[in-house]
């Protein structure tokens, strides 16, 4: 056996480093291979767009515990009985036709980053090239003392589309005049910012409707302003007058506790009693991403402004509400336009695909009550200091027209449609 | 660079005046199939003002953006790929075939110029919507270009 000599170590080590530049396919390993965890509007965007744009070059996985999926935008709007539940809700059926697309429903339990694979409850090891990471968001309960995954059964957080929001409905339903809803709004940062205060809307117009003039709502909002306030409030004023009390934490002092059964949340300044508690606490990244070493001190997940992929990994991507995505609120919309960018940096890594310079954007819509609707919006790319800012915005004005408001939610109706077939075909 | 001839110039303007045309009378006629509910769509004041308004708009659009500027700008640009990408900008709200009776219209496979007009007009103000005046804003001419030769080359 010849002996190792250094030059020869140097060659063999500078062949190794380079192998790692070379796209898998080149090195004959097969088709290089994508996995997705999450199949919500990030991650089936990006698999959609990955199957789509690279023409059978790349194996998409997509891993998906669930067999549907209920937007949870748009979902106040079936609180307010101005959808159905059906019409919020999506199959896989479509991209699991795509070629290239695989769908795997199944729960993803694992990241192992050195051997870069993904367990699956299943038993099942799924291998990895490169790795998106969409899980969206996992509630932290305790951060409203007395709040847990069991109370949340009696009192709903319907921040995540599905059961919970089905359970929301259900009990807003059985309500009766006189009866009274408190809800906790959360501490920033959080999934969709004006989406507590379209609830409430919502939640308003359905009470008005049955003409439950002695039912109440009370806000107890952990946050000193929210988005896109005033024009809430004007909406409220005008079409809920006397029926929605917002107070901040200047006024409550601090939530001290919640007691689902006994239908009370406790503040520094008062006890304050409803049927119908939605207690919606702190979010962090979905566990997975943390588990993963993949999150930081914030609980959410950094990554690079220009692809959106993990500053802890770099054959990893970390989109949609789990990401700490700058000044992009957390949103589907947003999910779907930094999947966009995900996938576009993915195929340039694994192909010989050309990569555009990032561009971001979002606009969240909020219905205040029927076709009365505002929105907020922003263009965004990746700044000089590195996090993703903003370029440009809009935001909907007090003393619009009730022409112009109306136009708005009918933008919002044609963007639903359109942005659900972008995400699953 | 593209040299446009004059009668070529004429015949895009044309063009442009005609598809104007049909528009408005679409509207029109929209409105009025849309009053017999042969759909099922529930009708109310709000859908026939909003008929009036896009009237409105396409009527103003005749005397707005100067047509040699339309040509300009096309001719910057034929990277379908780079406006395949952002594309993906526009597909958040437009679907790429109409299925439904969306407010939203149709871009894919539509003329370029009527493109690249509407475009100019958010930018100048000439048409009014908050949301398309930042996109069309966002867009450089190049970027115009490239996204319209993307557009209007689609086929489902």
């Amino acid at each position: 056996m010849k002996t190792m000599t250094r030059r020869k170590f140097n060659t063999l080590a500078g062949l190794g480093a380079a192998s790692m530049l070379v796209p898998p396919a080149l090195m004959g390993q097969g088709k290089p291979r994508v996995v997705i965890i999450g199949g919500g509007a990030g991650g089936a965007t990006v698999a959609r767009y990955l199957a789509k744009d690279a023409k059978g070059a790349i194996d998409v996985t997509l891993i998906e515990n669930s067999r549907q999926y209920t937007t949870c935008f748009f979902s106040n709007l079936y609180v307010g009985d101005v959808r159905n539940f059906e019409s919020i809700t999506h199959r896989y059926d479509t991209l699991a036709a795509m070629d290239g697309l695989t769908v795997i429903h199944d729960m993803a339990t694992q990241i192992d980053r050195d051997a870069k694979t993904v367990s699956v409850a299943g038993g099942a090891s799924v291998p990895y090239d490169r790795l998106v990471v969409s899980p969206g968001i996992d509630m932290i309960f305790d951060s409203v003392p007395g709040y847990s995954a069991e109370a949340a059964d009696i009192a709903p957080h319907a921040w995540q589309g599905g059961p919970q929001t089905e359970l929301l409905k259900a009990k807003l339903d059985t309500l009766e005049n006189g009866q009274n809803i408190v809800m906790v709004a959360p501490p920033n940062p959080y999934r969709c910012p004006p989406g507590p205060y379209e609830r409430v809307s919502m939640m308003a117009h359905m009470l008005k409707t049955k003409g439950f003039t002695d039912s109440t709502i009370t806000i107890l909002d952990t946050k000193p302003k929210f988005s896109k306030q005033g024009l809430f409030v004007e909406g409220w004023e005008e079409n809920y007058p006397g029926m929605i009390e917002w107070i901040p934490p200047e006024i409550h002092g601090g939530i001290l506790g919640v007691d689902a059964i006994a239908g009370t949340v406790e503040t520094d300044f008062d006890t304050f009693e409803g049927s119908l508690l939605n207690i919606i606490p702190a979010q962090k990244a979905g566990v997975i991403a943390a588990d993963a070493g993949l999150a930081d001190d914030s609980g959410f997940c950094p990554i690079v402004a220009e692809s959106m992929r993990s500053t802890m990994d770099d054959s990893i991507f970390v989109i949609g509400d789990a990401s700490i995505a700058g000044a992009m609120p957390k949103s589907g919309y947003s999910a779907n336009s930094q999947a966009k960018v995900a996938a576009l940096n993915i195929r340039g890594d694994l192909t010989d695909s050309r990569v555009f310079k990032a561009k971001y954007a979002n606009t969240c819509w909020s219905l205040i009550s029927p076709e009365n609707g505002v929105k907020v919006g922003a263009q965004y790319e990746a700044g000089e200091d590195g996090t993703i800012v903003s370029t440009s915005s809009f935001v909907s004005q007090t003393g619009e027209s009730a022409e112009l408001r109306s136009a708005t939610y009918d933008e919002s109706v044609g963007w639903y449609d359109s942005i659900t077939a972008d995400m699953f075909g | 660079m593209t040299f446009i001839k004059q009668h070529t110039k004429a015949r895009i303007q044309q063009r442009v005046v005609t598809r104007l045309w049909f528009a408005v009378t679409i509207c029109i006629a929209t409105g009025v199939y849309a009053g017999s509910d042969t759909k099922g769509v529930k009708i109310n004041n709000v859908e026939l003002q909003k008929t009036a308004l896009q009237q409105k708009q396409a009527a103003s659009t005749i005397e707005s953006v100067d047509i040699n500027e339309i040509v300009r700008i096309l001719a910057l640009s034929d990277d379908i790929e780079f406006g395949e990408y952002l594309a993906g900008e526009c597909t958040a709200c437009h679907l790429p075939v109409a299925a439904s009776d969306s407010v939203v219209p149709v871009i894919h496979g539509v003329d370029p110029t009527y493109l690249v007009q509407a475009l100019l007009e958010y930018r100048a103000g000439i048409r009014s919507n908050v949301s398309m005046a930042q996109v069309a804003k966002g867009l450089d001419d190049e970027e115009v270009a490239a996204l319209v030769k993307f557009l209007t080359t689609y086929e489902k």
